[in-house]
């Protein structure tokens, strides 16, 4: 008996010694209360009949057990086919093409940036993360205020047929073209980010090597650099891919007008109507294709071994010289990425100036709807009360959702690449990794009924400030996670390992070693959680109420009221608010900007 | 791989089976007793003193917490404030969709949680069969000496606030003509019209679903347009005439907008374009026209138009039902409900339209149908249906 006890105490001691594995158990546990039971309720929820919809079922009571849901998006033929197969040829369509070019764009600049003498580099970097902390939405509304059509929907002339005199082609100004171009934009900073953070750790050391052994030119790229940046390129496929697959802002501008339905937008549409049978198998169809995306990435990079890129000693840097060309390269290039970011803005502007929309002379430009009167009994964005609190709300949440999250996002990066090669391993990472799939709109509602009465230790939380932080918090864990293992992966063991053998402990190791190894990531993290926090939509639409609004669904309520000019202005708001805060934290932290974003 | 895929059939295993626990463990309380409960402590509903004291009301307002109003119209922010001050309470006005309204209630009604003490909304069939028949979610009041002025239909299945009516806008392209540019309702089906006709989709709004509604539910009064036009009978490739015209609209390319504010702006554009065009919606916004913001002209006379109700009524389980009554009163009087007689139709016959609409009458649309409520329930379920599935 006795024995048994010490041999218990023993494993035990060597259980808590090893803080990688300790994490890993509480990750699984917290995480898997926080996302496996709601997703598990959902699956089941949609085999159940759903409060409300007993007569179109034809069921007695809600709650009886049913295929309706399924059947009625599967094999209902033409419901099927508009519901659902279309849409979802839709969303691999938009999804897919956006992802391809996004990639493109987003490599290409880290390779610039990080690998080239290029000039300019300061205003480049900062010009490419802007297209992506403005929402998505208020770029695609930039869209319309530029290609918008006196042919389709409410018929603004936009800028381009004010000068053109004729309306632009129907292709050009809705539909799935112009959602490729404006999701393009405003996701290839995840490229960008993760590939240039990686690029920044690749010694050079090691391509030397390979070059004085007479590797040369593709060769080089294919056998040496490429390897490196595999697990971070897949990285970026995975968070753009899924991440676009899931984005309704923008389908619902620019494809809702001429009829091109994403399963987004039908699911926005399913929850929008309250038949929450739909929107629950419609969930559970995105969160298998993005589960597939994800497989097949595994599959594509799990039998590469990972690279530790950072060992103890000091990194070489090597970049190609460009010449000559510096300057103008680094112009042509600041002008591309600048014009991404400059003209949404400006157009933004431009509308939020404008008394009357698709009127674009000077006459009409106006400041009611920022410091005026406004309309429909809603004052100017910044005199209106109700959008400060709004404003302070938001701010507050994405600092605390921001720190949190990114800190998490080390906590699992540290415990999968401690307990790497262990099924519990993975096991965190696929957990993690789960609010990715499952769409915000999706998260929200059963964040809603989940939390609304008291669970176990945690009380109600309906209508407080906590449920937002909490949800976007496990919702944004995924960027985190991603974040904290690529960071962690190339922290090399044996610096760790020398200083436990020295006799540091976790804490000191973790504040020691680890963070200021990590920072680059742990900044990046901040920045990527504070930023869609900030400009996040979908996910907070239903657990907001008055005294806990934010500023993006508030925004959602001025365009339900085609009140334009408030939605710029607010979307104006949003992104000079996400700037300052990110080039505070970067001042803080004393970190190069442009490496801040890696 | 194999570790992978099995990976995660366990964890969805897992899911499955702690959710499994969760469910199996919730109790269903006994609502029926409890609303009971809440009814004779809130004073309504059978409870509802034959004279109430308005005074006591108010003083029991202010021992309440503050009280929260879902409004689908931003113009109850004024009075409200209004209210505030005159009565030192702190009334909160949330303004969301119509839509957002009845999912938000739904959902938070089968949660457990009592948010909204008033609602004032879009009546649609949905509205009353998600939150009075399938649900308890929002209770009938109206303050006893306004009752007594009412008329049964102002007062079923909860207090109207005000009526309001589907019709048609459109511009004509000419300054100098503001004849209506279509003979019948049914011409807007042909090649002339392609893509000249706005509306809103009946998920979005309750005036558009209530026409959709009764032209479905006065199928017979379609057939007979049909044949006016026509010269001949209709051959219906769908349920009835009604579904057949929401069918051939929306194959004639009709523009479909977010918002009320669209269609009157679309409309706008294309006077002054010089371009005819037609949209749906509320004759409220009509005001706009009068007040010099839009430009277009309202059809009380061609298109059948179709009544539509705004209701009030008080959230189920409120624990501020006396705030509650007092700005359902102030809404539905002359002085706190003005910024809306100006452009809808007060129930109440004492109160007064003022403002620029306030010649306009009920009496003044030529073919006004009326939708039966009960009738409607299960049709804009299927209204919804056959949109979704042509749109």
């Amino acid at each position: 008996m006795n024995t048994m006890i010490v041999k218990l105490g023993r494993k035990t001691r060597t259980f808590l010694s090893n803080p990688g594995a300790v994490i890993a158990w509480l990750c699984i546990l917290v995480f898997g209360y926080l996302i496996l039971v709601p997703v598990g309720e959902m699956i089941i929820s949609s085999f159940q009949v759903q409060t409300g919809e007993t007569l179109r079922v034809g069921a007695d009571a809600a709650g009886e057990a049913t295929l309706y849901y399924w059947e009625r998006m599967f094999a209902s033929g033409r419901a099927s086919m508009q519901l659902l197969y279309g849409p979802l040829v839709n969303t691999l369509v938009v999804s897919g093409s956006f992802t391809v070019i996004a990639m493109a764009l987003g490599i290409s600049l880290a390779w610039l940036m990080v690998k080239t003498d290029m000039a300019y580099k300061r205003i480049i970097g900062f010009c490419a993360i802007l297209p992506y902390i403005m929402p998505s939405w208020t770029l695609a509304l930039a869209w319309t205020t530029v290609f918008g059509s006196t042919e389709i929907g409410v018929g603004h002339p936009g800028f381009f047929q004010s000068v053109a005199g004729v309306p632009p082609p129907a292709w050009l100004a809705y539909g799935p073209i112009p959602m490729i171009c404006v999701l393009a934009v405003n996701y290839f900073a995840y490229s960008y980010i993760l590939t240039s953070a990686a690029l920044g750790t690749v010694d050079a050391s090691l391509e030397e090597a390979a070059i004085l052994h007479g590797v040369q030119g593709g060769t080089l790229l294919r056998k040496v650099t490429l390897p490196i940046l595999l697990p971070a390129i897949g990285s970026a496929f995975i968070l753009t891919f899924a991440d676009g697959i899931g984005t309704f802002g923008v389908p619902r501008i620019l494809g809702i007008p001429v009829g091109y339905r994403v399963l987004a937008t039908s699911l926005y549409r399913a929850a929008n109507i309250g038949r929450f049978g739909d929107v629950f198998v419609l969930t559970i169809v995105l969160i298998v294709l993005s589960g597939a995306v994800i497989l097949l990435n595994s599959r594509l990079l799990g039998r590469r071994r990972q690279f530790t890129t950072v060992g103890g000693k000091g990194v070489s840097k090597r970049t190609v010289s460009l010449g000559a060309k510096r300057k103008p390269i680094g112009a042509i290039v600041a002008l591309i990425f600048g014009s991404f970011a400059a003209f949404p803005v400006f157009f933004l502007v431009v509308q939020s100036l404008q008394a009357r929309l698709g009127d674009f002379s000077l006459s009409n430009l106006t400041l009611m709807y920022w410091i005026g009167e406004g309309r429909e009994g809603f004052r100017g964005v910044l005199v209106e009360p109700r959008i400060l609190s709004a404003a302070w709300n938001t701010l507050r949440l994405g600092l605390i959702v921001g720190f949190g999250t990114a800190f998490v996002g080390m906590l699992i990066g540290y415990a999968v690449t401690k307990t790497r090669g262990r099924p519990i391993s993975k096991f965190v990472e696929l957990i993690s990794f789960i609010p990715f799939v499952i769409p915000g709109i999706a998260f929200g509602s059963i964040y809603l009924t989940m939390f609304a009465q008291p669970r176990g230790p945690i009380p109600a939380l309906y209508g407080t400030f906590a449920i937002l932080v909490v949800a976007c918090m496990v919702n944004r864990l995924p960027f985190a996670g991603r974040m904290g293992i690529s960071s962690m992966m190339q922290v090399g063991a044996s610096l760790e390992e020398s200083a436990e053998m020295h006799g540091a402990s976790f804490g000191r190791r973790l504040r020691r070693i680890l963070l200021p190894l990590t920072k680059r990531g742990y900044i990046g993290g901040f920045i990527l959680t504070f930023v869609s926090t900030v400009k996040d939509l979908n996910l907070v639409i239903l657990l907001v109420t008055p005294r806990t609004m934010l500023l993006a669904p508030l925004t959602i309520g001025y365009l339900d009221l085609g009140l334009r000019q408030f939605a710029d202005a607010i979307g104006v708001i949003i992104v000079v608010m996400v700037i300052t805060c990110t080039l505070i934290a970067q001042w803080i932290t004393k970190t190069n900007p442009l490496q801040g974003f890696g | 791989m194999r570790l992978f895929s099995r990976l995660l059939i366990s964890l969805l295993a897992l899911g499955l089976v702690t959710s499994g626990v969760w469910a199996g463990g919730a109790a269903e309380p006994d609502d029926v007793d409890r609303l009971d409960d809440w009814k004779r402590q809130a004073e309504v509903g059978p409870y509802q003193p034959e004279e109430e004291d308005w005074d006591a009301i108010l003083e029991a307002a202010r021992e309440e917490p503050p009280a929260t109003i879902y409004s689908n119209t931003s113009r109850a922010f004024d009075p409200i404030d209004d209210f505030n001050e005159m009565y030192g309470l702190e009334v909160e006005v949330l303004n969301m969709s119509n839509s957002e309204i009845i999912e938000r209630l739904q959902r938070e009604f089968d949660a457990g949680i009592y948010n909204a003490d008033v609602i004032l909304g879009g009546a649609t069939p949905v509205y009353y069969a998600q939150l009075m028949h399938e649900r308890d979610a929002i209770v009938h009041y109206a303050p006893r000496e306004l009752e007594a002025r009412l008329e049964e239909r102002d007062l079923t299945p909860t207090l109207i606030h005000r009526w309001s009516v589907g019709t048609w806008y459109y511009s004509t392209g000419d300054e100098n003509d503001d004849s209506v540019p279509y003979e019948n309702v049914w011409e807007l089906t042909t090649e002339d019209w392609r893509n000249r006709v706005v509306w809103r989709s009946p998920l979005d709004s309750s005036t558009v679903a209530d026409i959709m509604v009764a032209f479905v539910t006065n199928a017979e009064l379609m057939e007979e347009l049909y044949e006016d036009y026509f010269g001949e009978p209709i051959e219906l490739q769908t349920e009835n005439a009604g579904y057949e015209w929401i069918l051939r609209m929306l194959e004639n390319d009709a523009r479909v907008v977010p918002s009320h504010t669209d269609v009157a702006e679309a409309i706008t554009a294309a006077q002054e374009r010089g371009e005819r065009m037609v949209g749906m919606g509320t004759q409220s916004v009509y005001r706009n026209v009068l007040e010099g913001q839009y430009d277009f002209h309202l059809d009380t006379e061609v298109a059948p138009t179709v009544t539509s109700s705004r209701p009030i009524s008080m959230g189920a389980f409120s624990e501020s039902p006396n705030q509650a009554k007092l700005v359902i009163r102030y809404l539905t009087s002359q002085e706190g409900g003005d910024p809306w007689w100006g452009a809808d139709f007060p129930v109440d016959p004492e109160v007064e339209s003022t403002g620029p609409l306030a010649e306009l009458t009920l009496d003044d649309f030529n073919i006004l149908l009326d939708t039966a409520l009960e009738a409607a329930l299960g049709t804009t379920d299927e209204v919804i249906d056959f949109w979704q599935l042509h749109e």
